[in-house]
């Protein structure tokens, strides 16, 4: 079996320091993809990301302080080192900064592979995060919808449904840590909902949509249907549209739903609701609860 | 041969129930091992369902022996080989659990660490 080989920098001189991934990192050769001079006296590594599975994103990195004018040598030695070694364990330690132990505050003494390495300058480990941007949220027009189901029903993920039922209505709205980033939900609503009746969306074990989801009223037909916007904030898990003659629930009312990390509360949410009738009456009771 | 590492936070089988509980991942899927603090070591690995944020296991280790414990997993990736690739890095289920599981139902069970110097697991999975 071929040894995998593992290069280990540490940047702190204390080990009660050595307490985060920009402190002390092992990295898999394999995942090494360049080496370059930052400046005359500073080699960078690059590595594909630690915690980015985007590949687009930005490399990792860990910066060398070298002697001046030795960053040839340098990346000569790693790869040396990378590719020899036939007998080892795997475990190489590049650079360790590190000459004060932690418990007993012994004095050790820094390790580098090459004479020419004199320090670990930085470990820039870069944190991911997903948004609007990876996972816009939209309709889905063009899927063949999902049949409308029962009340109380968890809407399916990756679903678009119709919906024309005038009476009350609470669907469930899955898991988030369920399922995964990226997963929809779109629903369109082909008839208005009765007046004075309410169709909840709640989730089921998420605490909150993601904080920052919106229901949105576009301007009616006349000043007294103004625009309208509620924006989601902390333990908001419910959405209420409330039907009223001229005012909320009208045909063309849309839920686009959207979950952008797979994690706990990832789903983000945008709700239009279109005027019905006239569009004439102000919304009301059309809010995150 | 592929090897895996397995690790799984419970304390009884009842409760392994989720990837947020016990995983198994292939080494070649391991993306770094960086300190999670003076006491933390984490594992981080491609993400399990292939989404944008990759995961990790977070063992808890000794303190002052963050570095040690690293060798020891690049050792553990790389050795033993007649070994079935299947390596408990950390699994701390002490209680069994089902009437007709190969354990048996609620017998006592030691935790297995890979190392001296892991005490604790805990996933970050989604």
């Amino acid at each position: 079996m071929k040894t995998k080989k593992w290069l280990y920098f540490a940047t702190q001189a204390d080990e009660a320091s050595l307490n985060g991934i920009d402190d002390g990192v092992c990295l898999p050769a394999d995942s090494l993809v360049s080496i370059s001079p930052t400046a005359n006296n500073t080699v960078a590594l690059y590595f594909k990301g630690v915690k980015n599975n985007d590949p687009l994103g930005a490399y990792d990195s860990v910066v060398l302080d070298t002697v001046v004018g030795d960053a040839f040598e340098v990346a000569n030695e790693l790869i040396s080192i990378i590719n020899g070694s036939p007998h080892s364990d795997g475990f190489i330690v590049v650079a360790d900064d590190t000459t004060t132990q932690d418990p007993g505050d012994a004095t050790l003494s820094a390790v580098y592979a090459h004479k020419s390495i004199t320090g670990v300058n930085a470990i820039n480990i870069g944190d991911a995060s997903a948004s609007y941007n990876d996972y816009p949220i939209n309709m889905h027009y063009g899927v063949t919808p999902t049949a409308q189901p029962a009340d109380t029903a968890t809407l399916e993920v990756n679903s678009h449904y119709n919906f024309a039922t005038g009476s009350a209505l609470g669907y469930r709205i899955p898991s988030a840590a369920a399922g995964r980033a990226g997963d929809w939900i779109s629903v369109l609503y082909t008839a208005r909902i009765n007046n004075g009746v309410a169709h909840t969306y709640t989730t089921t074990t998420d605490t909150q949509y993601s904080a920052g989801s919106i229901i949105r009223v576009p301007l009616g037909t006349n000043a007294t249907r103004g625009t309208f916007v509620d924006v989601s904030t902390t333990d908001d898990n419910i959405i209420t549209i409330t039907g009223a003659d001229d005012g909320d629930g009208g045909i063309g009312t849309r839920l686009m739903f959207r979950n952008l990390t797979g994690g706990t509360n990832g789903w983000a949410v945008e709700c239009v609701i279109e005027g019905e009738d006239d569009g004439t009456v102000a919304t009301t009771g059309s809010v995150f609860s | 041969m592929e090897k895996y590492f397995y690790f799984r936070d419970a304390t009884n089988e009842d409760a392994d129930l989720s990837a947020a509980v016990s995983a198994t991942v292939p080494v070649s899927r391991i993306t770094g091992i960086g300190a999670g603090s003076t006491t933390a070591v984490d594992i981080w690995f491609k993400s399990l369902k292939n989404e944008k944020l990759n995961e990790y296991a977070r063992l808890t280790v000794t303190l002052g022996k963050i570095k040690e414990v690293m060798a020891e997993l690049v050792q553990a990736m790389n050795g033993g080989p007649h070994s079935d690739g299947f390596v408990v890095v950390a699994d701390t289920v002490v209680t069994t659990d089902g009437a007709t599981s190969i354990q048996g139902n609620d017998k006592t069970v030691s935790a297995k660490f890979l190392s001296h110097d892991i005490t604790g697991v805990a996933l970050t999975t989604n």
